[in-house]
């Protein structure tokens, strides 16, 4: 696909996205680091105050959340519960405002030595939107999916108080 | 005046602990009938109630008249300010006798921490103000985790405490000697010794005036023997002496019209606007207000706080057992969110709009970020908004919560059928649903019976199927600050509001209180059957019991974690006066329960239910294992 845009308004676009939600105090110690390239690395402290990375692979359109979750042994029930909710999110009965376009933005789940990286892709180009949506999947997916379903390993991970 | 020192006449050995007793009074006291039915055996006395509680309860107070003491002073500003009733432990004799002479409902029970718990709860189901008492050293550090608890809840909790004369101040003269104050910093919104008896009315209306204004918490008083004792003739001998028009007002911020105005194009410009109701919301009496704002322009409502109701979950607009729609809203209006979640802690969105409306400025903003703020009472704000409010609809919101209300009743259903068919012990998904069946499908008016939510893994379960329709009827047992060991005493507290017919509780006069706990929490509150039984407080109490404490552990450190197996509370429960039930099937614990509930109705006598279940139960092993949870809504306990 041809791209729509120029690497380097890619990473404008993102930036912007993301300086909003600094702005706003939804991400806290937000700071950019140096491009490598085409790439850039975001990093901020989001929910529950935990350390955060984005980084934005303008040459493949790609945002990626590195590292999210660790401590994820491949077919573990939170490994299997992430990927689950993932294409959930993709369903057609999901309200159109939260559900994922497979058309316009695609999703990889890729798990190394029990890491889970999770890599979103703008089919169409268009960055803005795909930041967006990658940053509220990433909220449903911890402030509420995984709460509910694996709460002793969020708790365990995110080091919250737990009783 | 005189600093009064011992004890000389008959009237005054009410100050006695043997004498504590015969002087305590309710106004409830018409209804206390005949003793429990004894649970007796051949040649064992029977548990009885003896007739000088009864003959006590039904024996009018009698108000002090100049010339008056201290703690009739103080008492009389409580009647005043119209404290809705007390709980205590002897100790702290003066002020606790002249309350109950006062009227005041007054109830002693076995620990002060409980009985503060009592207060806490019975604030938590009605909105009004209740007080705590227990002697000056070890009755009231007995309190100190229940204070912190009422603390976190934001509960309107007077707590009282004796303490020994000034004159003996460092001395450690006698015994109990403590410094209270520095006790209960950092748990509460006020605290004061008193120590110059001439202005022992101006304290009691610092005291009032902080509980009823404001952001409630608790406010602690403790009294050295030279103020509780001290005797005036007149009330030109007060420092201070002025009427409660004087001394306060009942005046409350009301909103910046403007500002409503904003919030009202702010909701019109949504698509998904939601309210987040909370303690703020009960404790102004702002549920009319809030379901009129609601209707009128279709924003959803979702509960949380130590107390559920003031948003029935039965509303098309409730999302309170919507999770899963909680990160489609687009604007989220936080009301009378007291304690207040950090980013991560709310399943919203990071896109949609944050509101705060909050009687305190200076809290707005803490925390979780905010877009626009209005200081305000609760009430007064709601009240504006529902008037400043066109007429919408939000027709894609409203079937969206309906989905997602669905959904998660779905999920129940499929832990309830899991759960069926663990047939060696009782899993809590089938008490939940069973008790939301019980209460809310059969027999009983839905609105009728008020829920104590306690425990720590028994509760992720019966959060998910207890319902509110009306105010006050959960009390959300643990909320923040985690507590699992006040459940006994907030069912304490919790029927004596339903007995007195205390606030929003008055349309539910006399019904019996179901509440929940661990084996854990028991051990910390379960003597409080001893007080229910007493005074008659017909609670149907429900024991998780599954040897353990909730959390599970491995290896060696193992025995720290495991109690001994099969212990049996329902006997513990008849042992003090109450009826018990065992149940180890899954089939049994409706039965008892019915049974248990029907009694309760009936003769006004309690029941410990042990259910017993098994630790493993949450375990992976036994699918789906120890519950996770999402706030805000029918399962938060955090915020």
């Amino acid at each position: 696909m041809k791209l729509k845009t120029k690497p380097s308004a890619g990473i404008d676009a993102v930036r912007e996205v993301l300086e909003g939600y600094a702005t706003r105090g939804v991400f806290r110690s937000y700071s950019e680091l140096p491009a490598k390239g085409a790439k850039a690395m975001f990093r901020f402290h989001w929910l529950w105050n935990a350390p955060f990375t984005l980084s934005f692979d303008a040459g493949r359109q790609a945002i990626l959340f590195e590292k999210l979750l660790d401590s994820v042994p491949p077919g573990s029930p939170v490994d299997l519960s992430v990927r689950r909710f993932l294409t959930e999110a993709a369903a057609p009965g999901r309200p159109e405002h939260r559900r994922l376009d497979p058309r316009r933005i695609g999703i990889t789940v890729s798990n190394r030595s029990g890491a889970l990286t999770l890599r979103f892709r703008a089919k169409d180009g268009e960055i803005e939107p795909a930041v967006r949506k990658a940053v509220n999947l990433v909220n449903e997916l911890l402030a509420s999916h995984l709460s509910m379903e694996q709460p002793e390993y969020l708790a365990k991970v995110f080091r919250l108080p737990e009783d | 005046m005189e600093e009064k020192q011992k004890p000389t006449n008959p009237e005054e050995n009410k100050k006695s602990r043997r004498g504590f007793l015969n002087a305590s009074a309710i106004a409830a006291a018409a209804a206390f009938g005949a003793a429990p039915k004894a649970q007796a055996e051949p040649g064992v006395s029977p548990i009885r109630v003896p007739d000088a509680i009864p003959n006590a309860l039904n024996t009018p107070g009698k108000p002090a008249n100049w010339p008056m003491r201290g703690a009739q002073i103080f008492a009389r500003v409580c009647k005043d300010e119209g404290l809705a009733a007390l709980f205590c432990c002897p100790g702290n004799y003066e002020i606790i006798n002249s309350i109950v002479e006062e009227g005041i409902p007054a109830y002693g029970g076995r620990t002060e921490g409980s009985m503060c718990s009592a207060a806490d709860g019975f604030a938590r189901v009605t909105g009004e103000i209740t007080a705590c008492s227990g002697t000056e050293g070890p009755g009231f550090t007995n309190m100190i985790m229940n204070i912190a608890a009422a603390n976190a809840a934001r509960t309107p909790l007077l707590v009282l405490a004796s303490n020994k004369r000034i004159a003996d101040d460092d001395s450690e003269m006698g015994i109990q000697t403590c410094y209270q104050q520095p006790t209960t910093e950092g748990m509460r919104k006020y605290g004061k010794r008193l120590i110059d008896p001439k202005r022992v009315y101006e304290y009691a209306a610092y005291a009032f005036r902080q509980l009823k204004t404001g952001v409630p918490s608790p406010v602690h008083l403790d009294f050295p023997g030279e103020i509780s004792n001290a005797r005036f003739k007149d009330a030109s001998e007060l420092r201070y002496f002025h009427d409660k028009a004087k001394y306060k007002t009942d005046a409350r911020p009301h909103p910046d019209p403007k500002r409503i105005a904003t919030l009202a194009g702010m909701i019109k410009a949504a698509q998904r606007p939601i309210i987040v109701a909370s303690t703020g919301v009960f404790y102004s009496r702002a549920w009319d207000a809030l379901k009129a704002a609601a209707e009128k322009a279709e924003i959803a409502v979702v509960e949380s706080g130590p107390s559920r109701g003031h948003f029935s979950d039965a509303h098309p607009l409730s999302a309170s057992t919507a999770p899963g729609a909680l990160a489609s809203a687009d604007l989220v209006i936080f009301i009378g969110q007291y304690s207040m979640p950090n980013v991560g802690e709310c399943a919203f969105s990071p896109d949609a709009k944050y509101v705060r409306i909050d009687p305190d400025a200076s809290d707005i903003g803490r925390n979780w970020p905010i877009d626009f703020g209005i200081v305000s009472c609760e009430k007064a704000a709601l009240e504006a908004l529902a008037s400043a409010l066109p007429k919408m609809t939000h027709e894609a919101w409203v079937a969206e919560l309906a989905a997602e209300r669905k959904k998660f009743e779905d999920q129940n259903a499929e832990y309830y059928k899991t759960g069926l068919g663990y047939t060696d012990a009782v899993h809590p998904a089938v008490m939940a649903q069973e008790l939301s069946d019980f209460l809310y499908r059969g027999d009983l008016a839905r609105e009728l019976t008020t829920v104590v939510a306690g425990g720590y893994g028994i509760a992720r379960y019966m959060r998910r199927y207890l319902r509110a329709h009306r105010p006050g009827q959960i009390c959300n047992g643990a909320y923040q600050y985690g507590a699992i060991g006040p459940d006994c005493g907030y069912a304490f507290g919790a029927a004596a509001a339903v007995q007195l017919g205390a606030g929003p509780q008055a349309p539910y006069k006399g019904a019996p209180v179901v509440a929940i706990t661990g084996d854990a929490g028991f051990a910390y509150s379960g003597m409080e059957i001893e007080t229910m039984a007493k005074y008659k407080m017909p609670v149907v109490l429900i024991v998780y019991n599954n040897n353990a404490w909730g959390i599970m552990s491995q290896g060696k450190p193992v025995h720290m974690y495991l109690f001994q197996e099969n212990l049996r509370y329902d006997k513990i429960g008849e042992s003090l006066g109450a009826r018990g039930e065992y149940v180890t099937k899954p089939a049994d614990f409706l039965p008892a329960l019915k049974r248990s509930y029907q009694i309760a109705a009936r003769e006004r006598v309690s029941t410990v239910i042990n259910c017993q279940a098994k630790r493993e139960f949450w375990t992976q092993q036994f699918a789906p294992g120890m519950l996770g949870k999402v706030e805000p809504g029918c399962m938060a306990y955090s915020h």
